[in-house]
């Protein structure tokens, strides 16, 4: 009875592949695949193109009288669980109410009723234990993308893994940095990462004392060393997280102990963006705009204008250091972003922009944000937080008034070479296809069904470019039509949309005092969804 | 990888720092990338996948070398999880795993664990084999191998084992390690669904009165565990908590206030447990909130849960969410909502969840968003189908005047884009949407410039409907709707037969009311000449359209017949709608459809008219009605005695339909709404002063990290006396109840020193002896400081 009896592993075609029962009875994964079968006829007739049964599914849901399904899928595989239900609600059962009656006498026996409690489970619990499990799974095995074949071949390691993060049908140790202490991984790899931090180590051991004359860390790189080694003997590190209570920062390792001692803050923001055809392009007569390139001055509102932005935090400090990041917020509303469990929200809150925090060994996502261009009070620019790429769509041109162009500028930024990837994707009404006139910069693409305008892998800043074609229908006429929407993408470093800049970065209290941490900032920009109507 | 290029890269670094810093450009892209060869070699380099014979299996099994048994060990246990039916072969080496239970290896040990806990019931005399060595890793050096012991000890499904089970947990309940505390909290829900699983139909309340019972030692331990400051401990003991005592809340109530100041450190999903028993313990328990008057409780809470906002775990936040609506609804507007939801939103399972919060919050009028939070709700292409549905949802939800023009273009825009799926949502949701006349006259002229182009059958009868509710709903306001309708019905041949059935209807149905103004009156006016035009191409119409007009006659027909009646003249048998109401008739008594043919064959029986009145007629006989009177008189006259009963006619096709409604099912039935419930009874005020009187009593805080156990209650440290008693019973009626436990505890005493069991008796009295208590003390100290000592040593 609970949350999570059994998990299963099925492929793209609903073949089980992995089965792990974590208490009985449990239905096997047969009986739960009829059963999804049967709801899917119920629910939806135009199942059609997909071959999977639960694409149609809502991700939480009541099998039959016992048994609640979650599901989700992780690469190629989907990632099944099943629990008994628990029944809504659940009497309050009382012995000190009793005593109270007979003290009290009749007065509390004619109130007494029935209480109940209400023991409905929040279907985001599953969800969430799905997502922790896919992640765990993904850096155990080294980010590898999950097919059938990679589960089989690591059906040990999973389950080694499903023993510690589901007991008695609930979650139990989820977070990824405890169980990598509980489950060091003794793959090859670790092996060939542990040993070239080995002679690493030890190189930049001579190396350092070479230059500084010091032997400083020279104790400390051993002691990391050996505990590598036994880790992959099988013998347990002498220390752990949980040898003792009080442990205030349990998502961090006991002892550790780097020689190199860095922090790298990585900046990644997405920006997504919907902007309304322009109202009126109204080129005289014939006339084209193919030479002025500049963009329109004049842009309609955007619909939509949101930047979603992650803070990850990379670190190899020794010590238990209390790190403070300062952020340029460059005015920018962050909402209510998202932390890790290591931060001090109080800071933040006291002042915006602060985060202090104590940081978990190794990599890990510090924080996440959402901002909403649309509801920034100060009357500002939101095209300046727009990323570096401008768009813009003008239909009804050229001397028949059914020739459209598409106009790209990628802004000048001194900290950004490149602009990656650019691709914008022409959407067109059913039935017709895009035929290009003059191309400046890059050529006509067409990838399942979508025809896209690809530039160079490598597009410099500061340059224009511009697309003009016409949409001909299927018997090969040119159409009046303008294409419904195109849609933008790209990416680059150097620079986020928002312009948030890390401020500084330092080591408040703990760690190793006596050397200074190598700091690095990387900013990146990618798109979510930018769209052109 | 990434990390093996980052330690190439910082050797090469260190090594060229002095030297050379153009090396060091170089090498700065740290994602070095391996060629794919080497990549799959180090990946899958061992010979992991092989197959064994079962010889080689047994061998490795037996072998000396862990890597061997590890080899054999992980084969297994890949034919255990990955293939189909594999419990036969599995269970003849059985044997041979449960010989490795005693390796030092942890690896090893842990997947003989694994294969143990599958597989014991089904071989119990060699699972029971195990028990002395995993009993032997309870003391083990090692907190991971003692957690590891208790978890798996409790796991094996052999009643048998219950004693020496409990007897393990009354050890490992005060280890000084909060890993194997909080296994103790697993273990202790396993023992009771093993010991439940073999009582049935037992009433556990009554079981709990024996205090020599499972259930009630275990009700004993989870209290102590209750008790801990450790917040890994309290997570697995909320979670034991409420899958064993869920309606045991004399657990919670003096442990209340120190739950709820540890709820940030707990694990996501304990938290979620716990501020959702605190919200049924708030509104059972504690004196109904105000915003001046809180109880301290409830503060403490209220201040716990402010800093949860930033929490990344969307399960966490609904259940935050759920707590202010249903006890402290006026502190909503202090909660930054619609951002801390929105943050949510992105393209995964979550935002589903999330969005229909967001909806069951604006049904009940608890959130609202400014126009520029409206961007959030914008479907996007290449979204899952239910999100962009529970989007366009909300946007109709917060529909305005302010915001009409802004979410409408929006919603046209889906209409020309969006898959055939999204848009029938988008029209029936926006279906269900009431107006102003003006919006409303908007949607209308939106959908009609829809009719002519669209060629999905079920949007274009998506659309029609939505005009029939407009028309049904205000059929003089929307006269102009109609109007156009009927223009449509005569110019546009390409019209789909859904929609020009639809429309015949509407006409059918207004043809029933009595008319006021111009237009109408010029519509009703017109009415024979259009059906004059319809049935001009009957025979090429398709079934359903033929129906419709069959019914639009006969509704014009008996309107024209119940009106002469009642004026008493003559119905003139001459007039354009008999004619061709007749026509109609003809045509579908001999109509290829059966259903047409009886539909038809039902109205020649309830309305007088020629076709069925007067069986020489056939099929091709052409009528030319003057002279068809003069040849057939009676046929009149049974016309005119069929017109007597023109009232069933009436009553017929003259009922008044009721105006649509827009029901909305889906919304009110989904797991969110039910997920937002809570218990719905309330605090009995005149309890209230026993409930804070249960909450005051105190317990014995566990503190391991101090090591020492000190006591917790809200007044001034009181002497030991009852501060120390772990039963939370402070009656004096309790005291003869009390004795017996005593009894009871030493006769299990002696039981336990036949199984060798330990001397370390904590926690489990109850006894009122202080000497004892004392004791007890001391040696949770001792044991301790032992363990301590162990591990340091």
């Amino acid at each position: 009875m609970g949350l999570i009896d059994c998990l299963f592993i099925a492929d793209g075609r609903n073949l089980p592949i992995f089965e792990h029962i974590v208490s009985s009875p449990a239905p096997t994964f047969q009986y739960v695949k009829d059963r999804l079968n049967s709801m899917h006829k119920d629910g939806f007739e135009d199942s059609g193109s997909s071959i999977s049964i639960f694409d149609h599914l809502e991700p939480v849901l009541d099998i039959d009288a016992n048994w609640r399904v979650a599901w989700t899928k992780l690469d190629a595989v989907y990632v099944i669980v099943a629990g008994e239900r628990f029944p809504e609600y659940t009497e309050v059962v009382s012995d000190d109410e009793d005593d109270e009656e007979e003290e009290d006498g009749d007065d509390a026996k004619e109130q007494k009723e029935t209480v109940t409690i209400s023991r409905t489970v929040n279907d985001l619990q599953y969800l969430q234990f799905l997502a922790d499990f896919g992640a765990v799974v993904k850096a155990f095995l080294n980010g590898a993308v999950l097919n059938p074949a990679k589960i089989e071949l690591n059906a040990h390691n999973l389950l080694l893994i499903l023993q510690e993060m589901v007991d008695a049908s609930f979650p139990y140790i989820t977070d990824l940095n405890q169980l990598q202490e509980l489950l060091p991984s003794n793959s090859i790899l670790n092996k060939i990462i542990s040993t070239t931090k080995q002679i690493q180590g030890t190189a930049s051991n001579s190396i350092n004392s070479l230059a500084q004359g010091s032997s400083l860390l020279h104790a400390s790189s051993s002691a990391s060393s050996l505990a590598s080694n036994q880790f992959q003997k099988g013998i347990l590190p002498v220390s752990c997280i949980y040898e003792k209570s009080g442990n205030e920062t349990p998502w961090r390792k006991v002892n550790v102990k780097h020689t190199q001692n860095e922090m790298l803050v990585d900046l990644v923001e997405q920006i997504s963006w919907i902007v309304p055809a322009s109202k009126s392009p109204k080129p005289a007569y014939g006339a084209s705009t193919y030479y002025s390139l500049g963009l329109s001055a004049r842009k309609s509102k955007p619909v939509l204008a949101t930047i979603d932005g992650t803070v990850y935090f990379n670190s190899s400090l020794s010590g238990v250091p209390t790190v403070q990041l300062v952020l340029n917020l460059n005015r920018h509303d962050l909402g209510v972003p998202s932390f890790h469990r290591c931060v001090d929200t109080g800071t933040w809150s006291r002042s915006p922009g602060v985060v202090q925090f104590i940081p978990p060994d190794d990599k890990f996502t510090l924080m996440k944000y959402k901002i909403n261009l649309l509801e920034t009070e100060t009357p500002v620019n939101i095209w300046n937080y727009m990323g570096l790429v401008d768009v813009e769509l003008v239909g009804g041109l050229g001397i028949e008034r059914n020739e459209f162009e598409i106009k790209l500028q990628t802004k000048l930024l001194n900290t950004v070479k490149f602009i990656e990837d650019l691709k914008v994707e022409i959407h067109v009404p059913k039935d017709h296809t895009v035929r290009g006139l003059r191309i400046t910069h890059g050529d006509l693409q067409s990838r399942n069904g979508v025809q896209g305008w690809v530039l160079d892998k490598m597009l410099p800043t500061g340059i224009n470019c511009t697309f003009r074609g016409q949409l001909l229908r299927s018997g090969g006429d040119p159409s009046t039509f303008k294409p419904d929407y195109v849609t933008v993408s790209y990416s680059n470093k150097g620079s986020v949309p928002s312009l948030i800049k890390v401020d500084s970065m330092k080591i408040i209290s703990g760690g190793s005092t006596n050397v200074k941490p190598y700091k690095g900032v990387k900013y990146m920009t990618q798109t979510n969804n930018i769209m052109l109507r | 990888m990434a990390e093996l290029g980052k330690n190439i890269s910082v050797l090469l670094e260190n090594a060229t720092k002095n030297l050379s810093s153009t090396v060091n450009e170089a090498i700065q892209n740290k994602n070095v990338k391996l060629p794919s060869g080497l990549n799959a070699f180090l990946s899958n380099g061992h010979a992991q996948n092989q197959e064994l014979t079962p010889s080689q299996v047994v061998e490795g099994l037996n072998s000396s070398s862990d890597k061997e048994i590890q080899t054999s060990l992980k084969y297994l246990v890949r034919l255990m999880t990955t293939k189909q039916n594999s419990d036969p072969e599995l269970l003849q080496y059985f044997p041979h795993v449960i010989k490795n239970i005693t390796s030092n290896n942890l690896r090893t040990k842990r997947l003989v664990y694994v294969i143990l806990l599958r597989y014991n019931h089904m071989q119990q005399d060699i699972a029971l084999l195990s028990i002395n060595a995993i009993q032997k890793s309870l003391t083990d050096k090692n907190c991971i191998n003692r957690a590891l012991a208790i978890r798996t000890l409790s796991g094996i499904r052999i009643p048998a084992i219950l004693p020496i089970l409990i007897l393990s947990i009354k050890r490992t309940i005060s280890d000084s390690s909060p890993l194997v505390r909080s296994a103790t909290a697993v273990a202790i829900t396993k023992c009771f669904l093993l010991d439940s699983s073999f009582n049935k139909h037992r009433d556990l309340a009554s079981a709990l009165k024996d205090d020599s019972g499972i259930p009630a030692q275990l009700y004993n331990f989870l209290a102590i565990l209750l008790s801990d400051t450790d917040s890994r401990v309290l997570s697995s003991a909320l979670n034991c908590f409420y899958t064993i005592f869920p309606g045991y809340i004399d657990l919670i109530h003096p442990r209340f206030s120190h739950l709820v100041s540890k709820l940030i450190e707990l694990e996501d999903y304990s938290k979620v447990i716990l501020i959702d028993l605190a919200t049924d313990y708030a509104r059972l328990y504690l004196p109904k909130p105000a915003e001046d008057s809180m109880a301290a409780e409830l503060t403490l809470l209220d201040s716990k849960l402010r800093s949860l906002i930033y929490s990344p775990s969307a399960n966490v936040v609904l259940s935050l969410v759920r707590f202010y609506i249903n006890v402290l609804p006026f502190k909503l507007d202090e909660i930054p909502l619609a951002k801390m939801l929105a943050k949510f939103l992105g393209d995964n399972e979550v935002t589903v969840y999330v969005l229909n919060e967001i909806v069951y919050l604006l049904d009940r009028k608890l959130v609202s968003f400014s126009d520029s939070q409206l961007s959030y709700y914008v479907p996007l292409p290449n979204e899952l189908f239910k999100i962009s549905e529970l989007k366009v949802r909300i946007l109709v939800k917060l529909l305005n005047a302010q915001n009409f023009d802004q979410i409408f273009a929006e919603l046209v825009f889906l209409l020309n884009t969006a898959s055939t799926q999204l848009k029938l949502a988008v029209v029936r949701l926006l279906n269900q949407y009431h107006g102003t006349p003006e919006q409303k006259a908007k949607i209308g002229q939106l959908y009609l410039s829809r009719l002519d182009s669209e060629t999905e059958e079920l949007l274009v009868a998506e659309y029609v409907t939505g005009l029939r509710i407009m028309v049904q709903n205000d059929l003089f306001g929307n006269i102009d709707v109609l109007l156009k309708l009927t223009g449509k019905l005569v110019n546009e041949s390409e019209l789909s037969p859904v929609a020009r059935a639809s429309i015949i209807w509407l006409v059918g149905e207004f043809s029933n009311h009595q008319y006021h103004d111009d237009k109408s009156l010029a519509l009703g006016n017109f009415l024979p000449d259009l059906m004059r035009i319809l049935v001009r191409d009957f025979r090429e119409q398709e079934y359903m359209v033929k129906v419709e007009i069959l019914t639009a006659l006969t509704k014009m027909v008996s309107k024209e017949l119940y009106a002469s009646k009642q004026q008493g003249e003559e119905y003139n048998y001459e007039s354009m709608l008999w004619k061709l109401f007749n026509l109609v008739l003809q045509f579908t008594k001999y109509d290829s459809s059966v259903d047409l043919r009886d539909r038809s064959r039902m109205i020649g029986s309830i309305l007088p008219n020629v076709v069925y009145l007067d069986e020489d007629l056939t099929a091709t006989t052409a009528i030319e009605f003057q002279q068809y009177y003069g040849q057939k008189a009676h046929v009149l006259e049974r016309c005119a005695d069929k017109l007597h009963e023109v009232e069933l006619s009436i009553l017929l096709f003259q009922t008044s339909k009721p105006a649509p409604v827009s029901t909305d099912s889906s919304a009110n039935n989904n797991n969110i709404n039910k997920y937002n419930l809570v218990t719905p009874q309330e605090l009995n005020p005149e309890l209230l002063e026993y409930y804070s009187e249960l909450r005051a009593q105190e317990f014995q805080l566990k503190d391991y990290s101090q090591h020492k156990s000190m006591s917790h209650a809200a007044r001034p440290p009181p002497v030991v006396s009852s501060a120390t008693t772990i039963n939370i019973e402070p009656r004096q009626s309790a005291r003869k109840y009390k004795l017996q436990t005593l009894d009871d505890f030493l006769k299990e005493k002696g039981k336990m020193n036949v199984f060798g069991g330990s001397e370390d008796e904590s926690g489990q009295e109850d006894e009122e002896d202080e000497e004892g208590e004392a004791d007890e003390l001391a040696n949770d100290d001792d044991d301790a400081h032992d363990s301590e000592s162990e591990k340091s040593s």
